[in-house]
């Protein structure tokens, strides 16, 4: 497991993503950075979306 | 500067005038200032299928309202294509693209001036030469214009800073029509303060540089171009009455759109962020505002190709 799935799970959001919104998510599951099931990567993309600004 | 082939046009282009010329792939379409402080509108097609243009609208989503050195010119939406790469282009260049594309005689007219010179007829008489109408004009380039709008979103233009000796530089990304003309408004408008003056116009031919060019701007962005083989319909309706084809049949792209539910675990100090990010509107549900999150970072950090210029 990596590091980024590691973290505390305290809530449980419901995401819904059309056929096109999952062209991206599986981009990003290909590229396995993010990791590899839907939830880690929505997780980890928001993470990094959130290092990245100031939300 | 890049290198070009050897000059094969040269005209002066009278006031109140304008040209229709081919501009063949690689070669470079050349604009000087004779004595400064004209403004010339532009429009263009492709020599092949005149149904391909080049949009303002398409080219202010790619580049903005004023299109500098380094950008480029754009087909319209349907095809995507850049047409040409500005070259060359001094800072005393101001381009628009913002403004309702050209003027017209109805301007004039209403000023009570009759029936004055206007970009609209120019255009049109420059492109008879080539079996085009005067609906066939289309939103111009407007190269040495300068305007501005208020906080209200009017626009008007103002003090033209081009100066004499000023030269634009083209360079046509596939075989082209090109259509410079002096704006016919400028001796009664700032467009060109107040007077109208002649503008110079040169090609130059393909050299082997502007050949490597055109190449890489095509490699760049020829994966998300669309040609006439991608089009749904192809033919150009010949009658001008709009009537229903009963055998039509809608197929939306990608219709109907089908969701998915996927369950992402947060910990508190994430939703306690995710809910800020909803507070602030980018979603009417936790999962929406993630979607929304998600979004911002992937058009941030993912995109393949950047659509903007050379700069």
């Amino acid at each position: 497991m990596s590091k980024r799935e590691e973290s505390s799970t305290d809530v449980v959001v419901e995401v819904r993503l059309n056929q096109q919104q999952e062209v991206a998510l599986q981009r990003l599951r290909e590229e396995g950075t993010f990791g590899s099931t839907d939830a880690e990567i929505l997780r980890n993309v928001f993470r990094e979306f959130l290092r990245q600004t100031r939300f | 500067m890049t290198e070009y082939g050897t000059k094969r046009v040269e005209l002066i282009l009278e006031p109140v005038t304008g040209k229709a010329l081919p501009v063949y792939r690689g070669e470079v379409l050349r604009m000087v200032q004779v004595d400064g402080q004209q403004c010339v509108d532009f429009n263009a097609y492709s020599l092949y299928d005149y149904k391909e243009f080049m949009e303002a609208s398409n080219t202010r989503g790619h580049h903005g309202f004023r299109p500098i050195k380094g950008d480029f010119l754009w087909s319209q939406h349907s095809r995507n294509r850049p047409m040409y790469a500005i070259l060359e282009m001094p800072p005393s260049c101001v381009t628009d693209l913002a403004r309702g594309g050209r003027c017209k005689a109805a301007i004039f007219q209403s000023m009570g001036l009759g029936l004055h010179t206007n970009c609209q007829d120019t255009f049109a008489e420059a492109i008879r030469e080539y079996g085009l109408s005067p609906d066939d004009v289309h939103d111009s380039f407007n190269i040495w214009y300068n305007t501005e709008w208020d906080s209200a979103g009017q626009l008007y233009g103002v003090h033209n800073t081009g100066k004499k000796g000023d030269i634009v530089d083209l360079l046509a990304l596939f075989d082209t029509l090109a259509v410079p003309i002096t704006c016919g408004s400028g001796d009664v408008s700032a467009s060109s303060n107040y007077g109208l003056r002649p503008i110079q116009l040169q090609i130059f031919e393909a050299s082997p540089e502007t050949l490597a060019l055109a190449e890489q701007f095509e490699r760049q962005h020829g994966r998300f171009q669309r040609t006439l083989n991608d089009l749904r319909v192809q033919t150009i309706k010949a009658d001008r009455k709009l009537r229903p084809d009963p055998s039509y049949k809608p197929e939306f792209l990608n219709f109907p759109l089908r969701y998915r539910s996927i369950e992402v675990p947060l910990s508190q100090e994430e939703n306690a962020r995710l809910q800020a990010l909803q507070a602030l509107g980018f979603g009417q549900t936790p999962g929406e505002a993630l979607v929304a999150g998600f979004f911002m970072w992937y058009q941030h950090n993912r995109r393949v190709v950047s659509l903007k210029g050379i700069k």
